[in-house]
């Protein structure tokens, strides 16, 4: 279960320094003050700040914190000004990992999206004995990536958040923010409704419904999961069937030929589907032959050649004939390529300009962000021009530099960027089609430049049969088999190689058949048997705890339900709220937020076992309500830790708290303010030598500590085990121990000694590593 | 103008229109600033030099133009542009404290100014071409030099 263990805000002020520090580590831990403004509030928003949820507060980095971590302190009806905050938080996850998150606000040079995290408690932190990682928030990736805190964060609590649909149509993580609106209820807003903090600006669709299924782990979540997955594989497929029908289209292509009656996006395929598929070559300029009949036609001239005279006597006429119409076609070829050619040129002017339009556009994208990244520079963002007001009359102005006269709309830098992002693509996609363009057109030439050799190798053999003796063998018709063979051979291999491609089509279709049956036999219903029963325990539990805490507005608890819709209590189909009375939303708000806890645990779901409410006796409720509150507590069987701020007005409140097992609480009673100077911070001269026969050594000087809420013995501790590790030398075995003495100094100044005994074990591959270490103080 | 019978009305919707980013307020000013930083020794600067660096940064043609003239003691001619825009910028830095008008008619920096020119010194991403461009120019354009270049006018124009 998630924990936090320790809280330490330190405020640096013009007087010094000012503090809170304390250790939650009840059941239930109490912020407690007999009067309001003492800060109870300050100090639970630090914990959101330091987990980086202060979103639940409603807004950003360090401006959602109270003025006494930004502006000033006031003590002694005095108002000190704050120089800057830090915020430690130790926390523990399930697996007793302990690390310490520190964040800051309003500190020179520190970006407070910054999340300093460590990896010890606060103790090891103190001594500077921890590993530290930086991390970021509130930027893209912070939930996602590696250096992220929310992503860290995530994967500390043990969770796996799921992706969840949004209004953007893309799908986003179920970010931290959203789950804690269901677990820290804020005191300002968070008694208005039921997560009434949720950040909505994150677009996701029914968060409510999410955080539940989530907390309390639905199964409607893993099938909204598996959901998921077949969309990636659909689109995995979709991919996959469109690029192997792209490379036979453009194989086919290249040599004049066209397919039909393949289907370019995934279908299922019949048995014998490859027979309706067919290949046709376009013949002169658009007649289409089915590219087999194309085959058939050039065998049969080969056969007319064949049978023709090879003797270039018995065919003189004919020859001269054909020569003069080759010599037409080349003509027309010659023409055509040059066209062609003109074509290209054209073209490629039109990708070179293109090209340099989007380096414009490029640059004026980079300056307008930079424009955007000047307005948000931390000493600009305050300037009345940066808010488009005159600095002069506080009137509104446009931002531009062109006269303010002109009754334009004009864009603001981010529409401007969207602007030029639009064209950007625009002109991308223009280059594209003209790339595209191009290499239609080098295809065309190419196959036009073969043509035209063809016919210029057989004009040439026509020349040379005419001016020979009429005996020899005719070289024109060697020389047309010669080329119509070749022609046969390559058509013959493409038709096969798109034959073979086109069976392996069944493949895919039979990919698609198995999705569309696991997508059919998806169920329809949103909720699994296992979600039903889970949903009427919430239910239950609600009920149950709602009649604890003396919920009256709805005499019939039968009609209370859990909305399959919302997975919020209805009654009657209607919002809860509506039915009941202020202090009877709030008795709503406890119940619900426990039952979430109770059913997670049932269910072993994802509920942290941490619970903060921040004033929760909202709308006077009454005394004994609220004893049965904190009772319901106390009796829950599982592990959990609730902190609760709350105002002891009255004696009755304060009895309640009093009559509580002393096991179960712990009181931080605020008498004074809770930021309040470190009065009990103390330094003094602990050590004066220690001395190790085992080592020969003897370190002497003084050394100083700052007591602060360690004990000293912890203080002569934490002190050993600094020195004792700095003085080891010559380490040959694994572990090391030994006994040293110690002449140190109590917090008077007496002179006293004590002997310490020590054990240390090293890294087994790198002995500057310590993995263990363990001291035993002996005081006479 | 011919309009179809069976059209029966044409509406038009105003969509605000694209600036360029050097007409926004805040990007002349921080140009001006980094003017300022780069060229003046961080001292008083002259509406005239705002300009004619202004311009200098706008292409590349321009700066070399410009660097041109600064590399040649005797060639002492260049055309000087005015832009309105740049005016009006100086305006609303000096409205908003970010200039100070000197009694000479030059122009300085605000403590407000600095401190905002120290962020946009520092951030390595911002303004890099601008950067280097304006180091190449540094302190060669003297306010003696452009005194010089407006006494020309007077014989030219008059």
């Amino acid at each position: 279960m998630f924990r936090v263990n320790r809280l330490r805000i330190t405020v640096n002020t013009a007087a010094g320094e000012f503090g809170f520090d304390e250790k939650f580590d009840k059941r239930i831990n109490f912020i407690a003050s007999y009067e309001n403004t003492k800060g109870k509030s300050s100090c639970i928003e630090a914990i959101y700040y330091c987990l980086g949820l202060e979103e639940l507060i409603g807004g950003k980095k360090e401006k959602t914190l109270k003025p006494v971590f930004r502006k000033s302190v006031e003590y002694q009806q005095e108002e000190i000004a704050v120089l800057e905050s830090n915020f430690y938080l130790e926390i523990q996850n399930k697996n007793l990992e302990i690390i310490t998150v520190y964040r800051t606000a309003n500190k020179q040079n520190f970006d407070s999206s910054l999340v300093t995290v460590f990896f010890g408690d606060m103790n090891k932190l103190d001594r500077g004995i921890v590993r530290s990682e930086d991390m970021y928030l509130h930027s893209k990736g912070s939930a996602t990536s590696n250096k992220g805190f929310h992503m860290y964060l995530e994967r500390f609590l043990g969770w796996e958040l799921p992706e969840v649909p949004t209004y953007d149509g893309i799908d986003r993580k179920l970010y931290l923010q959203i789950v804690f609106a269901g677990i820290f209820i804020e005191q300002k807003r968070g008694w208005a409704d039921l997560f009434a903090t949720l950040p909505t600006y994150l677009k996701i669709k029914e968060p409510q419904k999410r955080i539940v299924e989530f907390i309390i782990g639905l199964d409607s979540l893993t099938n909204e999961k598996l959901r998921q997955d077949h969309k990636t594989s659909e689109m995995e497929l979709k991919s996959g069937w469109t690029k192997s029908y792209n490379n036979i289209v453009n194989t086919l292509k290249k040599v004049r030929c066209k397919i039909y009656g393949l289907p370019n996006s995934p279908t299922i395929l019949d048995e014998n589907y490859h027979d309706k598929v067919s290949i046709f070559r376009t013949h002169n300029s658009d007649e289409e032959v089915p590219l087999s009949e194309y085959i058939l036609e050039l065998n049969k001239n080969i056969e007319n050649i064949n049978r023709k005279e090879v003797k270039v006597g018995d065919n003189i006429e004919d020859l001269q004939e054909e020569l003069l119409s080759l010599n037409e076609k080349i003509s027309d070829l010659q023409k055509e390529v040059y066209d062609k050619n003109n074509e290209l040129v054209y073209e490629k002017g039109s990708v070179q300009s293109l090209i340099h339009s989007l380096e414009i556009i490029n640059k004026d994208i980079l300056n307008n962000k930079d424009t955007l990244k000047l307005k948000k520079l931390g000493s600009s963002e305050e300037w009345l021009i940066n808010k488009n007001l005159c600095p002069t009359c506080h009137q509104k102005i446009h931002d531009s530099l062109l006269p303010q006269d002109i009754h334009y709309e004009f864009m603001s830098i981010d529409e401007n960027i969207n602007h030029l992002d639009a064209q950007k693509k625009m002109m991308e996609f223009a280059i594209k089609s003209h790339k595209l363009n191009i290499s239609n057109i080098e295809d065309t030439i190419n196959w036009l430049e073969k043509k035209l050799m063809n016919f210029r190798s057989i004009a040439h053999s026509i020349n040379n049969d005419i001016y020979c003796n009429d005996e020899n063998l005719s070289e024109t018709v060697i020389r047309k088999k010669l080329s119509l063979e070749i022609e046969i051979d390559l058509l013959d291999e493409i038709e096969k190689d798109c034959k073979k491609d086109i069976i392996a089509f069944k493949e895919l279709s039979n990919q698609w058949r198995d999705l569309i049956a696991k997508k059919k036999k998806f169920p329809d219903e949103e909720f699994t048997a296992n979600d039903r029963v889970m949903i009427k325990k919430l239910r239950d539990y609600f009920t149950l705890n709602l009649q604890d805490f003396g919920y009256s507005s709805i005499v019939d608890k039968s009609t209370i339900q859990i909305s399959d819709i919302k997975l919020l209590p209805t009654t009657e189909g209607f919002d809860m709220k509506f039915d009941s009375s202020a202090s009877d939303n709030i008795r709503a708000i406890w119940a619900y937020t426990l039952a979430l806890m109770q059913v997670s645990n049932k269910f072993s779901g994802n509920h942290p076992n941490l619970l903060i409410f921040d004033e929760p006796d909202q709308q006077s409720i009454i005394a004994n309500d609220m004893k049965n509150f904190f009772q319901t507590i106390v009796s829950f069987e599982f592990d959990c830790q609730v902190i609760i701020g709350i105002t002891m007005k009255d004696e009755e409140t304060r009895k309640i708290i009093s009559d509580l097992d002393e096991d179960d609480y712990r009181l931080i009673l605020l008498e004074d303010k809770a930021i309040h100077p470190r009065k009990n911070a103390k330094r003094w001269d602990v050590m004066k030598k220690i001395n190790d026969p085992n080592d020969d050594a003897e370190v002497q000087g003084i050394l100083q500590a700052e007591i602060y809420e360690n004990t000293p013995e912890e203080i002569y501790r934490f002190m050993v085990e600094d020195i004792v590790d700095t003085y080891i030398e010559n380490v040959t075995s694994n572990s090391i121990q030994g006994t040293c003495t110690i002449e140190a100094l109590d917090e008077e100044g007496d002179d006293f000694t004590f002997d310490a005994r020590y054990e240390i074990e090293f890294d087994s591959e790198d002995e500057n590593v310590i993995t263990n270490i363990e001291i035993n103080l002996i005081f006479d | 103008m011919f309009i179809p019978d069976n059209v029966e009305g044409i509406s038009f919707t105003n969509r605000p229109i694209a600036v360029p980013y050097n007409y926004r307020i805040i990007y002349r000013i921080s140009q001006i600033i980094l003017i300022i930083y780069y060229c003046c020794n961080r001292k008083a600067c002259s509406l005239e030099k705002i300009h004619i660096t202004s311009t200098a940064l706008s292409t590349k043609d321009e700066m070399e133009k410009l660097l041109q003239f600064l590399d040649k003691e005797n060639e002492s001619y260049i055309l000087v542009r005015f832009n309105p825009a740049i005016n009006r910028a100086i305006d609303f830095a000096l409205a908003e404290d970010i200039l100070i008008r000197q009694k000479n008619g030059l122009f300085k920096l605000s403590t407000k100014g600095k401190k905002y020119m120290d962020n946009i010194v520092k951030d390595k991403d911002l303004f890099i071409f601008e950067k280097l461009n304006l180091s190449n120019i540094g302190t060669k354009l003297t306010e003696d030099r452009i005194n010089q270049l407006i006494s020309l006018w007077r014989g030219s124009y008059v």
